[in-house]
């Protein structure tokens, strides 16, 4: 009945269990570990039985094979790489036969979307974890397809009050809060004499850990110093080969850091010091022999170590300059060697993160990975078709109407519609100076502060993202829903989203395995994720620690503490948030629309500068649906309000007053601007094609009007109708 | 001969600020020590004889009087000459080790260390001689 391969230790094993089954409950907390790598089936094994279940370990399909003939498991892990049958083949053998044995596969590699799909919907994979396999979370998983033996003995996790518990709380600054809870429970009288002693402890260790932290952001200050030191002792050293007292200095520095710095937190910091010294050490005055070797691997530990001692200065400086200085991150777009020096002075004066990039392709891909809240385009570069065609595709990219900044530096001649149309907040014509980049820079700063603070909410449960949509939304908060984790990594690219809210269980794969691959990125890992789990218990809390998430809430979610929490984790304030947003074109709602409106024109009666205001109408959009098929008016609707939002000026206002009517809003030009603009827009439009549910494709026409503050108008209402007026006495058609 | 439970006052030596402010800081928030700092071998030498300590924790690589230096000079003096010693140091290989363990050390503390578990460190080098 067994294979030939069945070892006999494992028969053995197996014999045990069988009889051992008979004894056992209708539950079936047998579980069959198939994994060629005996480390990870010993880990597995020993992690499984500790929570009580029963398990038989296979090193390949073959032996698997035999031991599911022998008895039907409750679940099966099984290992991607196998020897000989790999792990996908043996499932879809097992399913020929047995389509509802659980199955959990480990991979080392994060898989694909399509061989996701086929694994989950087509195997009926039940998850799919990452190898290493993080244990705590593993068995998490486990236990939610499985749950172990009642009589299973206690979790282990159970006695730890360690470190975990404290680090998140002081993540989610929420020390003064839990400092208060325990507080209250040392105070109350039935708190057992045990629990106190406990509680004194763990307050202890939330204050010196604050404490730490604390000590720790005074630290980052002087890192950049302490590591430049180290740079010139180093420096020294190298120019001065024969000198071995400069040699020691530079090890003595090297060799400071390293404790310093490692003891701070700053590992990596430490390693790279660590390895200065170590070279250091290695090299020889009295030799030139492979002394060259020895010194560039000196230079590239310095190297790195520099940009990793840059970027936490950085990082730290913007957490805490926020409320202060606020600065901004600009992409610019010039000849290669254009300029370089008075845009990196312009951009240290006005507090800027520049990048540099030197033509249109480049800087359409550099968008696309990154987001940057500004660009500065030399209009030379401008050469995809279509005038200012840059602009709008790098808004397309970074879905949003950043600031831009043009440089005319061939000198054509450009209409004041042309610039405002195609978006520049600042326009340099001939010179380009440290001082009027600068100037530039700032001005985008103060164009580009209306972003809207986001959130990407990964659920499987429609209903639920719906309602997470339904708290958020109206808040200021920019919602994603992601109702396919496995597609995470592209929507974080595409929507750049402030916070996370990750639910726990889903179908083939859990949150904490989105959690951990998030966290192993860069440029993700900052990203706070709050975990949504049917669980309070402190075994889910744990996990989702353990996982690296921020914070984690209770199914049923409550609308308050949704909110409530959202806005803790999200690094950036929302009070500043006053926009609301058309859920259809994503510009601004007639009502926002209003109220920033009535701000402007408050400003520019001030500085008695003209205001205009255009209204765009889409013609016959009443009978589109019926014309061209449902939703057809809905998609018109958004492609005009997606070009409205690529082009103008980051600071015009762009809205929807009602159906198929926008209205843009330009301080300080005249009408006459907006009738030229009204030509530019009309030209773009005419490009754009609409699919009809006939499968051809059908176009639209725009009507325009306008009307001009103070002279038609001295409020907002005053200015629409008598815009929306001109509209209906006009009957020009693009 | 000394456990953990005995100890009330710890002298900390090190020429580093960064590094005397967090074992303080780990020190004094979790266990009822009292803790007091020097920057030099020297300066630890008066400290220690003001003080009396129940613990000496001393830093090896220090500008002047280094780690191993001050400990021969501890030893000369009566008064000091049985107080616990247990070096700090960012290099610990095994020869150094038994080197400083020689020297008459109860341990040694490895840098970069944790400020949350260094009490647990310490302990446990205590109980271990």
């Amino acid at each position: 009945m067994l294979g030939e391969a069945w070892s006999y230790q494992n028969a053995e094993n197996l014999c045990q269990l069988i009889t051992l089954g008979q004894t056992m409950s209708e539950q079936n907390t047998y579980i069959l570990v198939i994994d060629d790598d005996k480390g990870f089936r010993d880990l597995v094994g020993d992690l499984l039985k500790s929570r009580g279940y029963e398990v038989v370990l296979a090193r390949s399909a073959k032996e698997a094979t035999a031991a599911m003939e022998a008895k039907r498991p409750g679940l099966a892990v099984v290992d991607y790489r196998l020897p000989e049958v790999d792990g996908m083949t043996w499932i879809t053998k097992v399913r020929e036969q047995d389509d509802t044995l659980p199955i959990v596969l480990c991979t080392g590699n994060w898989c694909d979307q399509k061989t996701f799909n086929w694994l989950r919907n087509i195997l009926k994979v039940s998850q799919v974890i990452q190898k290493p396999i993080v244990p705590e979370l593993f068995l998490h998983t486990l236990e939610n397809i499985i749950p172990p033996p009642a009589d299973a003995p206690p979790s282990p996790i159970e006695e730890d009050t360690g470190s975990f518990k404290i680090q998140p709380v002081l993540d989610s600054a929420q020390v003064e809060e839990s400092l208060e809870q325990i507080e209250k429970m040392l105070a109350d009288e039935s708190t057992y004499p045990e629990e106190i002693e406990r509680l004194k402890k763990l307050k202890r260790r939330i204050e010196t850990q604050n404490a730490i932290k604390k000590a720790r952001e005074t630290f980052i200050k002087t890192l950049p110093d302490a590591w430049g030191e180290v740079t010139i002792a180093v420096k020294r050293a190298r120019e001065n080969p024969r000198n071995l007292r400069l040699l020691q200095d530079a090890m003595g520095v090297a060799h400071k850091v390293k404790g310093t710095a490692g003891s701070y937190g700053f590992t990596k910091v430490g390693q790279f010091a660590e390895r200065i010294e170590d070279f250091l050490i290695t090299v020889d005055p009295h030799t030139e022999t492979e002394q060259e070797v020895i010194w560039a691997e000196v230079i590239r530990c310095v190297v790195e170590g520099t940009q990793i001692v840059e970027s936490i200065a950085r990082e730290q400086g913007t957490a805490e300059d926020t409320h202060k200085l606020p600065s901004i991150s600009c992409l610019a777009v010039t000849p290669e060697g254009a300029y370089p020096g008075p845009l990196k002075g312009a951009a240290q004066d006005a507090n800027c993160e520049l990048d540099m990039v030197g033509s249109s392709v480049g800087a359409i891909v550099k968008f696309g990975k990154q987001e940057y809240d500004s660009a500065l385009i030399d209009l030379a570069l401008d050469t995809t078709s279509g005038r200012f065609q840059l602009a709008r595709e790098l808004r397309q990219a970074a879905k949003r109407s950043i600031p831009l900044c043009f440089v005319n530096s061939k000198e054509e001649s450009y209409t004041q519609a042309d610039i405002v149309y195609g978006g520049a907040s600042v326009f340099l014509d001939g010179d380009v100076t440290r001082g009027n980049l600068s100037e530039a820079m700032q001005i985008m700063t103060v164009a580009g502060q209306m972003r809207r603070p986001r959130v990407l909410c990964v659920d499987d449960d429609p209903l639920l993202s719906g309602f997470v949509e339904s708290v958020l939304i109206p808040a200021g908060i920019k919602v994603r829903s992601l109702n396919e984790p496995i597609v995470i990594l592209d929507v974080m690219n595409e929507f750049q989203p402030d916070l996370l809210l990750l639910d726990v269980i889903m179908p083939g794969l859990t949150g904490y395995e989105v959690c951990r691959l998030l966290k192993s990125h860069d440029e993700w890992k900052q990203v706070p994720v709050i975990f949504l789990t049917s669980k309070s218990d402190s075994e889910g809390k744990r996990a989702a620690f353990t996982a690296g998430g921020t914070d984690f809430l209770s199914k049923p979610v409550l609308v308050d503490e949704l909110l409530s929490r959202v806005k803790a984790h999200m690094s950036k304030t929302l009070s500043e948030v006053s926009t609301r947003v058309d859920p259809q074109s994503k510009v601004l709602t007639h009502q926002a629309l209003a109220t920033e409106c009535e701000q402007l024109i408050n400003l520019c009666g001030q500085q008695s500068q003209s205001l205009s205001m255009g209204i765009v109408s889409i013609v016959d959009f009443e009978e589109l649906d019926t014309l061209y098929g449902s939703f057809s008016a809905e998609h018109v609707v958004g492609k005009l309000g997606e070009l409205l939002k690529e082009r103008f000026r980051a600071e015009d206002l762009r809205g929807r007053l009602e159906d198929g009517k926008f209205a843009i809003i330009l301080a300080g030009e005249p009408v006459d601007t907006v009738n030229q603009v009204f030509e530019l827009l009309k030209e773009d439009w005419q490009k754009m094609w609409f699919p009809s549910a006939r499968g051809n494709e059908f176009q639209t026409a725009l009507t325009f009007s306008t009307a001009e503050f103070p002279l038609e108008g001295d409020n907002f209402e005053k200015l629409r109708d008598y815009a929306l007026r001109g509209l209906k006495n006009r009957s020009v058609l693009s | 001969m000394t456990s953990a439970a005995h100890i009330k006052q710890v002298l900390l030596v090190d020429d580093d600020q960064n590094i005397r402010t967090l074992a303080q800081m780990g020190l004094e928030g979790l266990t009822d020590w009292k803790v007091d700092l020097a920057a030099s071998g020297a300066e630890a030498i008066s400290k220690a004889t003001e003080l009396q300590p129940d613990l000496i924790i001393l830093d090896v690589m220090m500008p002047g009087m280094d780690g191993p230096t001050t400990l021969s000079e501890l030893r000369k003096v009566d008064s000091l000459n049985s107080i616990p010693v247990i070096f700090m140091t960012a290099k610990a290989q095994t020869h150094e080790v038994e080197l400083y363990q020689k020297m008459g050390a109860k341990g040694i503390i490895t840098k970069p260390f944790d400020p949350m578990t260094l009490p647990d460190d310490i302990q446990g080098i205590l109980t271990k001689s």
